[in-house]
This record gives C-alpha cells, sequence and structure tokens, in this order.
C-alpha cells in the first residue's frame, strides 16, 4: 500500500543545531535557554533569525507554549505546530516540518525545546497541578509514582516473561556513564559501576535511582529546511520519520513486553529506504534502563526478550559493536522532562563529525528514536549525510 | 440504567458512584457481550455504544507489580496490574497479606471510601 509521498524521503535537511544550558543553567528559565539554542542554531544553520518562517516546539506545562515562544524571539511564524506526544515530540515533529516544507507552507523551520526544572518546576513538582487539570482516575487512587512507577511495571514483567536481571538493566546505565564520560557537555560524569546501580536507592522496584534518567535543565533547537536549498557545508538529512500510538496509561498497554517502537522504526526505515544493517548509531529515548531493551528488541536489532543479553559485555558501550546514546543519554547526559531532542542534537553532531572524544569512526545513518508518555507513544526518524 | 444506555449519563461517574455505594460493577457491550474498562462511552471491542453495567467478577490473575518505598510526601505501597477473569486490566494494589508474585490468584473488592477497587490474596 502506498502510504507515503515518496518526494519526501530527503525532501528535509538539518542544517543547524544547537543546546544551551546543559545539566545546570544557572537560574536561566525555559525561555531564556531555549532562546539561546534557537539563537545558536539559526546562526549555525547560515540563516538569520528573520529567515524563520515556522516554529515547531511543546510544553509539558504552558498551553500556549509556541506563542510564548515565538514572542520572546520576536519571531512571526506563518506555520506553527505543536504536537505534544511527550517526549517523543520532537522526532515526531519532524514528519509534520517534511510535509508542512514540500506543501510549501513555510521554508525554514525551527524544532526547539527548552525546560528548567532544576529551578523547581520539575515534572514531580509541578505533577499535583497536572493531576488537577488533567486527571487519570483509574491509576491516582493508587498513587503511582510516575513515571518511574508505570516503567517499573514494564520492567518487571519483562524479568519474569524473559529472566531479564538487574545487572542487565544496570549495564544500560554503565553505557550510558561511559559514553557521557567522553562527552564535556554531559552532567554526570563520574564513573558509575554495576554496583554502583544495583545498590542505589529504590524508587519504584526495581528500579534505582540509577536505572532513571536525569532531572537537569537543558534546550536544545534544529533547522530544519528544503534539502536543495540547504546553505550550509554539512546538511543532514531526514530521510523517514514515522509515529505510532498505543496507550496511555500503562494500565492500558496491551502487552507491557512489546512497544509500538518497532512499528515507527519499522516503517521510518522502509520510507528512508535502509535496513537496519545501514545503521551506523542509535539514540534511543533512555527514560528508564528497560527502555533501550525494549526498543532494540521491538527494532529488530535483538530477537524479543533477548534485549537483555544484547545490551551486556559493553555492546552499546563505546567500542562496542553498536554505539547507542553516544552522548551518554537521558541518564547521564541530559533530561529536562522530554528527552528527544537531544538525540536529535547528537546525531546530527556525530554525522558532521564534530563529536571528538566520542566520535563514531565513518558515521554515516543514524536512527533517532522518541518515547513518549509510559511507553505510550513512539516516534522515529532516519538521519543520514548522504542522499541517493 | 437507561440513561447510560443512551449515553447521557456519565460511564465514570456511574462507577464511582457504585464503588462508593460498595458495588463493583462493570460495563458489558450488548452487542458483543464482552467487559469493557476502563468505563467510556463506546466498546472497546465492537465499539457499539448499546452496553449494560453489571457485576464485576472479583477473580483475577496479578501481571505485574512494583513497590514504592515510604517518602517524606507519601507512605510506602505497592501499585499493581491485576488481569480479571473478565478479560480486562485494572492498576490497583494489593491489600493485607500476601505475596507479591506474578501470576498469583486475586481477588477484588471495592474500597468505598476512596472510590477505587483493591484487592486481595485470594482465599485458598
Amino acid at each position: 500500500m502506498m502510504d507515503w509521498n515518496r518526494d519526501l524521503r530527503g525532501a528535509i535537511a538539518i542544517t543547524g543545531c544547537a543546546t544551551a544550558g546543559i545539566g545546570d543553567a544557572g537560574g536561566l528559565n525555559d525561555l531564556e535557554i531555549a532562546s539561546l539554542a534557537v539563537h545558536e542554531a539559526v546562526r549555525d544553520a547560515g540563516l538569520r533569525m528573520e529567515d524563520i518562517d515556522g516554529l515547531m516546539s511543546a510544553s509539558l506545562s504552558s498551553s500556549m507554549w509556541l506563542n510564548k515562544l515565538a514572542e520572546y524571539l520576536g519571531v512571526f511564524p506563518r506555520f506553527m505546530d505543536s504536537t505534544q506526544i511527550g517526549g517523543a515530540s520532537f522526532v515526531g515533529h519532524l514528519l509534520m516540518a517534511a510535509a508542512a516544507i514540500q506543501a510549501g507552507l513555510c521554508r525554514n523551520i525551527v524544532i526547539a525545546y527548552g525546560a528548567a526544572p532544576r529551578g523547581g518546576n520539575g515534572v514531580s513538582a509541578t505533577s499535583g497541578a497536572r493531576a488537577r487539570l488533567d486527571p487519570f482516575p483509574y491509576e491516582e487512587p493508587f498513587q503511582p509514582f510516575n513515571p518511574p512507577t508505570s516503567y517499573a511495571l514494564a520492567t518487571r514483567r519483562h524479568m519474569h516473561e524473559y529472566g531479564t536481571t538487574r545487572q542487565q538493566l544496570a549495564e544500560v546505565a554503565v553505557a550510558a556513564r561511559a559514553w557521557a564520560r567522553l562527552n564535556p557537555e554531559a552532567y554526570k560524569r563520574e564513573p558509575l559501576s554495576i554496583d554502583d546501580v544495583l545498590s542505589a536507592r529504590m524508587i519504584s522496584s526495581p528500579l534505582t535511582a540509577r536505572d532513571c534518567c536525569l532531572v537537569t535543565d537543558g534546550a536544545g533547537a534544529v533547522v530544519v529546511t528544503a534539502a536543495e536549498r540547504a546553505a550550509t557545508a554539512r546538511p543532514v538529512y531526514v530521510l523517514g520519520t514515522a509515529m505510532a500510538h498505543s496507550h496511555r496509561q500503562i494500565s492500558c498497554m496491551a502487552d507491557l513486553t512489546r512497544t509500538v517502537a518497532g512499528q515507527s522504526a519499522g516503517q521510518a526505515r522502509e520510507r528512508a529506504g535502509v535496513s537496519l544493517a545501514d545503521i551506523d548509531l542509535v539514540q534511543l529515548y533512555d527514560a528508564f534502563t528497560i527502555n533501550p531493551i525494549l526498543f532494540l528488541e521491538d527494532m529488530g536489532f535483538c530477537r524479543k526478550g533477548e534485549g537483555g543479553a544484547f545490551v551486556s559485555g559493553g555492546r552499546i558501550a563505546p567500542g562496542g559493536e553498536l554505539p547507542v546514546n553516544t552522548n551518554g543519554g537521558g541518564l547521564s547526559c541530559v533530561h529536562p522532562g522530554m528527552y528527544s531532542m537531544f538525540g536529535l542534537v547528537e546525531a546530527v553532531r556525530q554525522l558532521r563529525g564534530e563529536c571528538g572524544e566520542r566520535q563514531v569512526k565513518q558515521a554515516r545513518t543514524a536512527l533517532v528514536h522518541g518515547n513518549g508518555g509510559v511507553l505510550s507513544a513512539q516516534a522515529t526518524t532516519v538521519l543520514a549525510n548522504w542522499i541517493d | 440504567m437507561n440513561d447510560a444506555r443512551r449515553g447521557t449519563a456519565s460511564p465514570e461517574a456511574y462507577f464511582a458512584e457504585a464503588l462508593r455505594a460498595g458495588r463493583l460493577e462493570i460495563q458489558v457491550c450488548r452487542s458483543c457481550a464482552r467487559a469493557f474498562f476502563f468505563p467510556r462511552t463506546h466498546c472497546t471491542h465492537c465499539r457499539s455504544q448499546d452496553y449494560a453495567w453489571r457485576p464485576m467478577r472479583a477473580g483475577a490473575t496479578l501481571y505485574s507489580y512494583s513497590e514504592i518505598p515510604a517518602t517524606p510526601q507519601a507512605p510506602a505501597r505497592n501499585v499493581i496490574l491485576a488481569d480479571m477473569d473478565e478479560g480486562f486490566r485494572m492498576m490497583s494494589t494489593l491489600v493485607g497479606a500476601g505475596e507479591l508474585r506474578i501470576g498469583s490468584r486475586l481477588t477484588a473488592r471495592p474500597d468505598p471510601q476512596r472510590a477505587r477497587v483493591v484487592f486481595e490474596q485470594e482465599a485458598p
């Protein structure tokens, strides 16, 4: 079935990217660090702010965030989209960006994100207010500590069905930290061992604090434009993007060991025309240590149930056969609440060869995967520094 | 429950009111005869709007669980997912004595004070 206009393959390129306020933004707020990232990304793309006629972003707390951000930036976009599918949003935005630019709705889109939870407005600090505005009457009476408890339920089920161990989960955190140690921008860079992960404070069993992502400040932005108009020397082509939904509440997820990441990744690869073997590096939203295990299985890098063994022995760490989350991920680099923007920026930097000590050799094609909610929404894109 | 069948009553409100009155009720589709949860306007299996509220069967199997240690904000607690014998899943908590073990048999009962369903280990 023809479900995709083939002209969209590689129709847009990422021509600029930037981060700001990664880790501790020093008291700067959401808008301030987002603005820093946007201005730098636009400069990096060889454009002026006046050239920006499309704006995309998402926020966990501001109901008219896009207008607020445009106002702050002093831009007047003629295309705006704020698709909010949790942490998967920014990867998903590439799908609408490709369609919008191909349809002539605008020329240069900035996709931006910024949040500074260390100032006191973290996900847990605001959860009471959000619960009043956005109730979940069939889960809240049991006080799950969300999001960790929902992921803990998936983890426990995966351990039960496939014999996945806490040591194997810890391998994911240890690999992320090993990458972070090579990344000057990463927030957590001290050594981390399997024992450190296992003996950390229990958050929601079987997940300890080190199985859970950081809560840091951070902003990121990418500039996308029609591939044939890319003004930069090293455009990164967006070959194909796809998204998928399965549920909102973990109690409505049919099988807690199977996400729809397989669907979004399969469709993104099909649209991009690349096989798994073509993928040189992978950025997976690692909100919790179970996530990369589930996504690698669902995407077909290994068989269902074998993810724990797959991530062990340093396979996804520096020097391993599959580079995963080369910036240190949400577990060790940055996690303000919705991470996928940082997977995008890291993939662009890798494909441009800008990553210094952590640079993946001959990085040509990257798969970036965003996850939203509690394994609820999935979005995948395939990026490359080539186009055929 | 004519109002509920015609879609003029809130399924969410009906479910909570039944719980507060000490009754465990579930929507059963008149079209495909299957139960569905959480309460909503149309059957999740066949999309029919023609349903009835029936007493819920209490038997369930533990699908997954997590234990959350006490914090200054909240007491220690467990959160479970229970697969009901009638074919739907609920989030809840295991109360009373009993081991949290995937596959163990559970029995649902209403907790009227908090308008929620809780579970106990099934009597041997």
